[in-house]
Order: C-alpha cells, then sequence, then structure tokens
C-alpha cells in the first residue's frame, strides 16, 4: 500500500475514528486503525466491537492495500506535523513508513485480517432524516441516559420508528425523556432499537455539514449514514422498560414557571445543598414557587421565591437540584409546565409550547423529603 | 509530642433525648428502635435508657429479644432529624474548646485539646466545662475519657458512664490496661478472643506480657497491632471530618492464597457484612472500592461510581468481584482482600425510582436475610454461595479488620 495525502486531510479523517479506538483494551488489535485502500479511495476504520466508524477520502492512490495502523501514535506525529503533503507506504511485513518533508518515521502495522471485520446485514430497513431534526432529538434525550452497567438496556437510548412518527426516549431510572416527531413519515419500516450513547455521540459530532441521515435499523444493529462517514452500532441487547406504564396520568397540580428564572433559582439555591445528594425542596403555593435548601451537616441554608402561574392546594416535593437543571437546559420554551401530584410521584415537566411537530416530556422522580 | 485527646460519648443518646422531649418517659425502661409488635417485630434496639438496661437490654439486641424481657417498657420509633439537631448542637461546644474534632458518630467524638490546654487550663478542666455545658445547654449528660492517644481515651469514656469522666496519665497506659478484659481492644471480635482465650489470656495486661514476635506468629500482622494496642500505643490523628466518608472491609488470609473459589467466597462475605452494615446505620453509598493486596505487598485498589446509591448486597457483591476478575486475570496469589463503600449518604432522603417496583425481590430477600441474622447470629442464615461443598473446612480463617 502506498499513497500521497495532505496532512490536514488525513488529519481530519483519522480526529473522526480516533474517539472510537478504546484507550485500554486487552485486545490488542482495536488500538489500530484500519486503512484500505482502492485506488484513490482511501478508507479509514475503527472499532471497539460494540461501535465502529468508516470514513473515505480523496487521496493519491500508488499502489492498492491495507494495514492496520496503531492508532495514537499515528494520531499524536499528524497531529503535530505542518500541513505538509505526506507519503505513507507500508511493505509486505507490514512496516509502515511516513515520509514527509521534515524527516521519515517507521512503525509497524498488523495485517488486515488482524482486524475484526464490520459485517452488517442485508436487507436492513432504513429511513432517511434531515440532520438538524435528528441531532435535536438526541440531544434531548442522551442526557437523561445511564451510566450505571447494573442496568445495560438503560445506558442507550431507546428508538421507535412507526408509520407516522419517530419517538426516542431515555431514561437512567431516576428521569426520562420522551420525545416524538410527529412530522416524520416512515418508507414502510417499523422497527424498535437501543442505541449506545457513543454511537449517538459520535455521529452528531461528525454530521458537520451533512443535511440528511440514512439510518438502517436491524434486530441487532443500527447503521447511520453520511456522506462520506459511516457509523456501525450493536443495539443493547434486552428490553427497554415500559416508559409508558410510569408517566403518571393523574398529576393534577399545574404550575406554570419561567424556564430561566426557575433555573437559575435552582442553581443559586443548590450551592447550599448537600454536596453527595444535591437535594432542593420545591414548595408550590398559590401564584409562586419556593425553593429551598439546607446543608445539615455544614449549617448551610438558601431559600428563594419565584413567581408562577398556579392556584390549588400547595405540595412540597423533593429533587435532585442537578436533575432538575439538566431538564431546564434541555428545554427551549421560555415557560415550562410542572404537574406535579404528591412528593413521591414523578413530576412532569413539560415545555410551554411545544415546537411544530415536536412532542416532549421529561419526567423527574422525587427525592423522599424526610419530614418527620 | 505528647497529645491529650478527649474521647467524648453522650449517654443513651437517643432515649435521653425521648425522655428529655417527652417528660412522662422519664425513670422508665424507654426503648427506641423498630416496632416491637408485641414480640412478633422484626429489627432491632437502637438505644435503650439505663432503666431499660437493667432488664438486660442492649442496643442492637433484636426488639423481639427486648420485647420479650420487658414487655411493659416504651416502645418508639427513632427521631434522627431531632437527633442530628441536638448533635450538631454538641459539636459546636466542642468547637468552642478546639477546631480539632472527629466526630465518629451521632453521639460520639474525639478532640484533640493538645493546643488549647494553655487556652482553657488542663484537659480535666476543660472535660469538666465540656460536660457542664452539655448538661446546662442540651440538658443531656456525656460521659468523656482522657487519655494520650484515641484509643485508650475511647475505653476511658465508657469506664464510667453515664455522666463519667476517666483519665488516664501520660505514663500509666499499661496499667490502666492491665486488668481490663480482651474485648476492650480495638477490634477484637469474637473470633480473635477465642483464640486469645485458648490461650489462656483474658485480661490485655496478659496480652502485653507475651512478646510481639510470639504475637505475629499467631495472628499475623494483627498481631504486632495487637501487641502494640496492649501496650497502650496509638498514633492515630484526630482526623477533623464532619461527615462519615466511607466505610469498609477487609480481610488477610491466613495464608495467601490463590483459589479462586477462595476469593469469591471472601468477597462474597466482605460484600454481605459492609452491606449489611450499611443498613443497619442508615447509609448508602455511590463508589464501590476493591482493595486487592498480593503475596508480595503491592496493594492496589480499584472504584466504580454509580448514579445511584447503594446498600444492596447483590449489588456490592455484583460489583466487586466483576473488578476482581477484571484485575487478577494472572491469578496471583492474594494476600488481603477489601471492599469500601465512599460518597455516603446518610443525611437526606432516598432518591425515588421511576421503576422501583420492578425489583423487589431482592431487597425482600435482603430484608428476611437480615432480620434473621440479627435475630440468630450471622452464621444462622446465609447465602447459598458463601457454603463451602460438604466435607470441607470452614473458609481459610481471617482477620477482620473492621474500618469506618
Amino acid at each position: 500500500m502506498k499513497f500521497r495525502v495532505n496532512r490536514k486531510d488525513i488529519h481530519q479523517a483519522i480526529q473522526k475514528i480516533i474517539g472510537v479506538v478504546p484507550v485500554k483494551t486487552t485486545i490488542p488489535i482495536l488500538s489500530n486503525i484500519l486503512f484500505d485502500l482502492h485506488g484513490n479511495d482511501l478508507s479509514l476504520t475503527g472499532t471497539d466491537l460494540e461501535v465502529s466508524i468508516s470514513t473515505n477520502i480523496e487521496v493519491q492512490g500508488d499502489e492498492d492495500g491495507a494495514v492496520a495502523i496503531p492508532a495514537k501514535i499515528l494520531f499524536e506525529i499528524v497531529r503535530e506535523l505542518p500541513d505538509v503533503p505526506m507519503e505513507l507506504a507500508c511493505d509486505e511485513d507490514y512496516k509502515i513508513s511516513l515520509n514527509t518533508e521534515q524527516g521519515f518515521y517507521k512503525l509497524s502495522g498488523e495485517a488486515k485480517d488482524e482486524f475484526p471485520k464490520i459485517v452488517v446485514e442485508e436487507g436492513m430497513g432504513s429511513f432517511e432524516i434531515e440532520a438538524g431534526r435528528f441531532s435535536n432529538m438526541v440531544d434531548k434525550t442522551s442526557f437523561a441516559v445511564s451510566t450505571d452497567e447494573l442496568r445495560t438496556t438503560l445506558m442507550g437510548v431507546f428508538m421507535k420508528v412507526m408509520a407516522n412518527e419517530l419517538r426516542m426516549v431515555a431514561t437512567d431510572g431516576h428521569r426520562l425523556v420522551k420525545i416524538e416527531d410527529k412530522n416524520f413519515q416512515s418508507p414502510g419500516l417499523e422497527q424498535e432499537a437501543i442505541v449506545p450513547t457513543k454511537a449517538l455521540n459520535l455521529l452528531t459530532k461528525n454530521l458537520n455539514g451533512n443535511t440528511d441521515i440514512s439510518v438502517s435499523i436491524s434486530d441487532d444493529h443500527v447503521v447511520f449514514k453520511l456522506s462520506d462517514t459511516t457509523i456501525f452500532s450493536k443495539s443493547i441487547e434486552g428490553q427497554f422498560p415500559n416508559y409508558e406504564r410510569v408517566i403518571p396520568a393523574d398529576n393534577d397540580k399545574k404550575v406554570i414557571i419561567n424556564r430561566q428564572l426557575l433555573s437559575s433559582s435552582v442553581r443559586r439555591v443548590s450551592i447550599f445543598s448537600n454536596s453527595i445528594t444535591h437535594q432542593i425542596r420545591l414548595s408550590v403555593s398559590n401564584g409562586a414557587l419556593e425553593i429551598q435548601s439546607e446543608d445539615i451537616e455544614f449549617g448551610g441554608e438558601a431559600r428563594e421565591k419565584v413567581d408562577a402561574d398556579y392556584s390549588g392546594d400547595g405540595v412540597d416535593v423533593g429533587y435532585n437540584a442537578n436533575y432538575l437543571l439538566d431538564i431546564l437546559k434541555h428545554i427551549e420554551s421560555n415557560e415550562v409546565e410542572l404537574r406535579l401530584k404528591d412528593p413521591v410521584s414523578a413530576g412532569i415537566i413539560y415545555p410551554v409550547g411545544q415546537e411544530d411537530g415536536e412532542d416532549v416530556l421529561m419526567l423527574l422522580m422525587p427525592i423522599r423529603l424526610n419530614d418527620d | 509530642m505528647e497529645r491529650t485527646i478527649l474521647h467524648l460519648d453522650m449517654d443513651a443518646f437517643f432515649a435521653a433525648v425521648e425522655q428529655l422531649d417527652n417528660p412522662q418517659y422519664r425513670g422508665k425502661p424507654l426503648i427506641v428502635g423498630a416496632d416491637p409488635k408485641g414480640g412478633k417485630g422484626r429489627g432491632v434496639v437502637a438505644t435503650c435508657s439505663y432503666e431499660a438496661r437493667e432488664y438486660g437490654i442492649h442496643s442492637a439486641m433484636p426488639i423481639s429479644h427486648a420485647y420479650r424481657r420487658c414487655p411493659h417498657g416504651i416502645y418508639v420509633p427513632g427521631r434522627h432529624k431531632r437527633y442530628s439537631e441536638l448533635s450538631r448542637a454538641m459539636i459546636a461546644i466542642l468547637k468552642d474548646f478546639t477546631p480539632v474534632i472527629q466526630k465518629i458518630s451521632i453521639d460520639e467524638a474525639f478532640m484533640d485539646v493538645t493546643g488549647s490546654l494553655g487556652l482553657f487550663g488542663d484537659a480535666m478542666t476543660i472535660a469538666q466545662a465540656v460536660m457542664k455545658r452539655i448538661r446546662t445547654e442540651l440538658k443531656l449528660t456525656a460521659s468523656i475519657g482522657i487519655a494520650p492517644n484515641k484509643f485508650l481515651a475511647k475505653i476511658a469514656s465508657d469506664l464510667d458512664k453515664p455522666d463519667g469522666l476517666v483519665v488516664v496519665l501520660p505514663g500509666h497506659e499499661r496499667s490502666f490496661l492491665e486488668d481490663l478484659p480482651i474485648f476492650r481492644l480495638w477490634g477484637v471480635g469474637k473470633k480473635t478472643e477465642a483464640a486469645l482465650t485458648q490461650m489462656g489470656i483474658q485480661t490485655i495486661g496478659q496480652i502485653a506480657r507475651l512478646s510481639e514476635t510470639a504475637l505475629n506468629k499467631r495472628f499475623g500482622k494483627w498481631g504486632n497491632a495487637l501487641w502494640r494496642l496492649s501496650h497502650g500505643i496509638d498514633d492515630r490523628p484526630v482526623e477533623s471530618v464532619d461527615v462519615q466518608k466511607s466505610i469498609s472491609q477487609e480481610r488477610t488470609f491466613y495464608e495467601d492464597t490463590d483459589d479462586q473459589q477462595e476469593i469469591e467466597q471472601t468477597l462474597f462475605h466482605l460484600a454481605e457484612s459492609l452491606s449489611r452494615l450499611m443498613r443497619k446505620d442508615h447509609l448508602k453509598g455511590r463508589t464501590i472500592t476493591l482493595k486487592i493486596r498480593f503475596e508480595d505487598f503491592s496493594t492496589f485498589t480499584r472504584s466504580k461510581t454509580f448514579a445511584d446509591f447503594i446498600d444492596s448486597t447483590q449489588i456490592i457483591k455484583g460489583v466487586a468481584l466483576s473488578m476482581y476478575r477484571r484485575f487478577n486475570k494472572s491469578r496471583k496469589k492474594v494476600r488481603l482482600l477489601g471492599i469500601g463503600v465512599s460518597q455516603l449518604n446518610s443525611v437526606s432522603g432516598e432518591q425515588l425510582g421511576l421503576f422501583d417496583q420492578e425489583a423487589p425481590l431482592n431487597t425482600k430477600l435482603t430484608r428476611l436475610l437480615d432480620s434473621l441474622q440479627d435475630k440468630f447470629g450471622e452464621d444462622a442464615v446465609k447465602r447459598a454461595a458463601l457454603l463451602k461443598g460438604p466435607g470441607t473446612e470452614a473458609p481459610n480463617p481471617s482477620v477482620p479488620d473492621a474500618d469506618i
């Protein structure tokens, strides 16, 4: 294999891949990037066996071939080089040499056969969607995904493709986001999958300039295709929890409140909350919402009042301030509607005035208040 | 440098608070803890009044036993918010005498007054002033031990309860410990006690007369620690932490081992006793740490942090085991294993879960095991994974080294 390329082009391509290459791995081959050259078309692939990413760039090809190159060293040297033309060549013993006007660099690669093959099933159903719309849905959901390996099915965004709706749901067991795109039209595909957050993050990071995404889903894989980059991901195995069942239908206390005011109040009050639980107390009464916190161990205390549109019986609910702030940050409307029931039931948070064709619902479970 | 350490322990704290707030309870046997449900209740005694102690009731006793001994006693549930409030007031008083305070539980604290002696007079004067302020401002009593180190101060505070003040003067450590029974030694549990009794040893003074080498031969590193303690030597500083930061348990194998079954059983056992302790103290934590010391004394820790606060045996066990398997791939011989839980939360309410109803079985099982073990002792019921096959010896005996 031998080709010439501008340092800037190859640097950009490696940057796309490097995010998936595992830093520590018990399978050494995975710390490589596979280079595969056909004519002037060079493809670069990285994988951690769960998620893989492939990107194609145009080079001046001199000799077809393939080799797996240690990602870290390659990335570091290419990053440090100025924008100069470079030549990369590999002999039959997979010794790689990189030549630039600065000098030459040699390292050892591995055969293509050593590198895991990315097998994609034939005949996966797929649909096209506007990149902005899709990444907006991903942004609004993926923050709520669990990072606990205790419940793997919560470690990704649940995606459900229906005839007239695309739905994404994410939850870590304490909060939940459900977003529905009602303008969506499926080309006959009806499928669902739990997509690992890593794949979604790689996708949104690599959207630059793409207007459309093609999404393919099979029983155990999801594939996202952009113009020059493809992301393959295993779906997370297992049953996503029955989220519909936990969305309360009888939350009758509706509070309308300015999102920015609430959010900045919560941020200030939470400074005085317990540093481990971040517990704050929301007390709803006619026309106002009071936010309080105290840290028993350190004797700190804070209290603020925000005007709110509410009339009815008062209710007190404890929340983790960080969870509430996360939710408020991922809503765009000026006002939010809190729908509460009692101190131990999930609170619903809606944007007031939903975006066109978009339905967003966020749920937050309380922290039990110690009111004995 | 010679240090002066005070250990303060509130007398029958929860019960005393209840008697303070409810005059009708005064002078009567009062038990704070689980609901006895006419003798059928599960759970344990948290604290009881001195009147109740006359019936042989003590803390950590199953509530049903307490009820049998004293059915006419007054049984009340705890009010932790009120106790925390008074505990804070207690600490505030101590802070007027020294900034070096280590709160070790809701009703106990160490004070290092070495630097305050010039300001307030000798240690005795300080201790009496503290006791007087607790009596007048909180209307409660406390007992204090004064000694050159934490270990002796803690023993001393317990010797003349309630409202007691016991001083161990520097140079008198050995004579103070001489006739005390061995269970008074920090860290001596049932196993060590049995082993020492078998050697004909009943008092701390008798331990002190053994050579350090002999103790090391019999108990390993723990033997050296025993020797030091029996001589009244303890260099641990008073660490001014306001909150309990972590809880952990470790075991040192008598012989280094690479028997995977034995190692895994030990991890199970550690997880089991640690999580039980956590549930008893109403603690949950977010970070689980595994500690391994190999035969060459190289020591490593591996941690994992979760979004949830955890106290479940099952989860702690599973996480520790998976960290162990991932770490010791080469199956080196292990000398010591420990599990710790940090990022603890005891002060606030629990974060409720959306899908809580979906996993109740394990929680129920855990609660049942806890109450059976409280009732009949740790060995009465065990998870099957902790049992060895028929005809084999008990697991490699190991040294308990609880460290909170």
